[in-house]
């Protein structure tokens, strides 16, 4: 993937008219900052997050699907857990 | 200390979960309303490995295999997962050595704040008071309470 410094951008803000998908690379500490898309993308953008919003949802299904002893602690559990070997 | 309702990375303790997944415990009810809204803000949320192998040990014990692969799949497929390195124990064990004058803390806690921490996560949430105390200074991570969490939210 093509990639272009924070600060080249600074400089020069109009190169990002040259790319559809760019990566924005912080040069001094090497690292990745992130990605630039096109303002063209913006509905394929939209759609992924709501999609990811959609799936997170799923997680709400394991909300009290257990109704057991509510004197359970880690600690507890960690001790069961090792009784096994014993 | 950075105010929760700017936060946006969430680490889950195995206490967090069994809050959730049962629902006789006494914070169960607040933390399914954490959850509801971390979820709804679309929060980045962080367990680790060790935690999801204690959670399906647990899970399994009460519902039988079938259903505990099934709830591991939601929580997997929606919370990013972090493992320990061979470094990061002996970075682990250098940190806990050197400031070993709490010597209650927990080896398996300060693991996990130990990751977090390296992973840039904002805060832990967890309803033990003890957590990790004594260490946790040393992270940049924050220790937020499930109770406090709630209780922002409801002031904001």
């Amino acid at each position: 993937m093509d990639s272009i410094s924070l600060s080249d951008i600074q400089r020069n803000l109009h190169k990002l008219n040259d790319f559809d998908i760019v990566e924005l690379v912080d040069k001094k500490r090497k690292k990745i900052k992130g990605y630039f898309l096109d303002s063209s993308y913006k509905e394929f953008v939209e759609k992924l997050v709501e999609n990811n919003k959609k799936n997170k949802q799923k997680l709400l299904k394991i909300s009290g699907i257990v109704e057991s002893d509510a004197t359970v602690t880690k600690e507890s559990l960690r001790d069961e857990r090792l009784s096994k070997y014993e | 200390m950075k105010d929760c309702l700017n936060m946006s990375s969430f680490f889950f303790d195995t206490n967090f979960f069994l809050d959730i997944l049962d629902k006789s415990r006494d914070r169960h009810s607040q933390a399914n309303k954490a959850l509801s809204l971390l979820i709804e803000k679309d929060e980045d949320l962080f367990t680790s490995s060790d935690i999801i192998s204690t959670i399906s040990y647990f899970l399994q014990k009460r519902l039988g295999i079938k259903e505990t692969v099934l709830n591991i799949d939601y929580i997997v497929e929606n919370v990013n997962i972090l493992s320990s390195t061979k470094e990061d124990f002996l970075e682990l064990n250098r940190i806990i050595l050197k400031n070993s004058n709490n010597l209650k803390i927990d080896y398996e806690d300060c693991m996990q704040l130990y990751l977090a921490n390296r992973y840039k996560v904002e805060a832990i949430l967890t309803s033990d008071k003890t957590f990790c105390g004594g260490l946790h200074q040393l992270f940049s991570v924050e220790i937020l309470y499930l109770d406090e969490y709630l209780k922002r939210y409801q002031n904001w």
